[in-house]
């Protein structure tokens, strides 16, 4: 009888799902996957971010790789997006500021109810090196968290930059005029914001400037991509 | 003549090292200083000490140089810039190349082997136009005005659509000239301070000079045939995605002296010299 009420709970859909946006009150929701993480100096862990899709292939971007970046000093590391990133709270209906609802206490344990909790088994101190990925697992997703936010806030400049365009467009990782491949990893992205990032892009090279080197066409797109995420490195389904 | 040299130059690393100069476009900031001007040695010192630590003080960077009338009089041969360039290229609409002949190197050689396609949407509205990959496109009315005023080593190829339609108002201009040599002094490398003394981008078979041309374009008399409209034969710039690389396109007086009676926009010229 107990088994047969689980399931129907679980029909009409009454239990957490295991796959709920990771981006709530961004009106969007995050693909799962990872992405790369790349960042400058290492005594400035907040200096700036950029994501990167996990699989640099050198051939699709141009020449681009990851080894390129590390030769470069940079520092790089994989977030998880969906183990990584809480939802934002939701506001919960009626519940005026100031105001308090009384709730029943929750259950724990007893037929029906969710298990009692353990008590964690003898834990021992975490290792300096640990300490050190607890650390840097942190700052990835304060980064993840502060990269949503600039996209929320380039999104509406964009929007409110050119209001008549609509829909999306693809945009490629490593512009085409920069000479990244013509079948190279693209993202489809809000049309405004595509012309806002294709504008900071002429801003930093033009179209009439000849061409760049390796190294000045990596700086470039890590200093745009660090200002203008692509939304889905960072857990955004535009 | 007078050079300028423009640098985009983040807007952080420019207040903190540079202080007021320039003008602020947002994250960046547009520096235009005379070449013999000592910050630009500040400049290229920065840099280099960026480069150091692999990172870049400036991202974009480019020469203009302005002429008085009486050199503009004078000059023998202009050699074109570039103003007017759209997206997308010709083979990102269906236009095909042949590489079998091209330098395994450098890429330099690729030859067009079907007639050049665009979208007519994205062709600017005027006389005179590169796409990203320098393919050439002018109006119907540019094309008639050469052909009346017997501009030599001019062709004009019909331009489609990616579906194969004809589009009327457009045409591809090529250069059917024997191509000239460029010579000494012309200085070509990556940029102003990076000659590219490892020759990175510069083609072992002499086809590509470099990334990117640094000065004034000389070029040697013997091999000009006196044609209205020529190129060079050494390239620069590299072989990346649809990128080739490319020539210089050079223009007789009387050639240029049409253009800006035709009142062709974006019309930006640089003197080019015979030795």
């Amino acid at each position: 009888m107990r088994l047969l009420l689980l399931g129907v709970l679980m029909l009409l859909g009454c239990t957490p799902s295991p796959s709920r946006p990771l981006v709530e009150g961004m009106g969007a929701s995050a693909p799962a996957g990872a992405s790369l993480l790349v960042r400058g100096e290492a005594d400035k862990l907040d200096e700036w971010a950029v994501f990167l899709p996990v699989e640099l292939d050198e051939v699709s971007l141009g020449g681009w790789s990851a080894e390129a970046l590390r030769s470069a000093g940079y520092r790089i590391s994989v977030v998880e997006l969906e183990d990584t990133v809480e939802s934002a709270p939701a506001q919960v209906a009626g519940n005026e500021q100031g105001e308090f609802l009384s709730r029943r206490p929750p259950r724990r344990g007893g037929p029906g109810g969710p298990p009692v909790r353990r008590p964690p088994s003898l834990n021992p101190r975490p290792t300096p090196r640990q300490r050190q990925e607890m650390q840097r697992r942190a700052a990835d997703l304060a980064a993840v968290q502060a990269a949503r936010e600039l996209y929320v806030q380039r999104l509406a400049e964009a929007q409110a930059l050119y209001p008549n365009s609509q829909g999306y467009q693809d945009h490629h990782l490593v512009p085409v005029y920069l000479g990244g491949p013509r079948s190279g990893t693209t993202y489809r992205i809000p049309t405004a914001y595509h012309k806002l990032l294709t504008r900071e892009f002429r801003r930093e090279w033009s179209y009439d400037r000849g061409e760049p080197t390796q190294q000045r066409r990596q700086e470039i797109l890590l200093k745009i991509y660090s200002q203008y995420p692509i939304p889905q490195l960072i857990g955004i389904n535009p | 003549m007078r050079e300028i040299i423009e640098f985009r130059i983040g807007e952080a690393e420019a207040s903190s090292l540079l202080g007021k100069i320039g003008r602020s476009l947002g994250n960046v900031r547009n520096v235009r200083l005379p070449l013999k001007d000592e910050r630009v040695r500040l400049i290229g010192e920065l840099d280099r000490e960026f480069n150091r630590r692999g990172r870049s003080f400036y991202t974009g960077w480019s020469i203009s140089r302005h002429y008085t009338p009486e050199e503009m009089q004078s000059a023998q041969l202009f050699a074109l810039r570039p103003r007017s360039i759209f997206e997308p290229c010709g083979e990102m609409c269906g236009t095909e190349y042949d590489e079998s002949e091209a330098c395994p190197l450098c890429g330099a050689g690729a030859r067009q082997s079907t007639e050049l396609h665009l979208e007519p949407e994205s062709i600017p509205k005027r006389d005179l136009s590169f796409t990203i990959a320098r393919e050439m496109v002018i109006s119907n009315r540019l094309a008639q005005a050469l052909q009346t005023h017997g501009i030599t080593g001019a062709g004009f190829l019909p331009v489609r659509g990616p579906t194969g339609s004809l589009l009327e108002d457009w045409r591809q201009l090529t250069i059917t000239s024997a191509p000239v040599d460029v010579v000494a002094p012309t200085l070509v490398g990556n940029d102003l301070f990076d000659l590219d003394e490892q020759g990175q981008y510069r083609c072992p078979q002499g086809h590509v000079l470099g990334l990117n041309r640094l000065s004034e374009l000389w070029v040697r008399k013997e091999s000009y045939d006196g044609s209205d409209l020529v190129r060079t034969r050494q390239l620069t710039g590299a072989r990346r995605g649809v990128l080739h690389p490319k020539p210089e396109i050079l223009l007789s007086p009387k050639l240029y002296r049409l253009l800006r009676e035709l009142k062709v926009g974006r019309l930006v010229v640089e003197v080019a010299h015979l030795t």
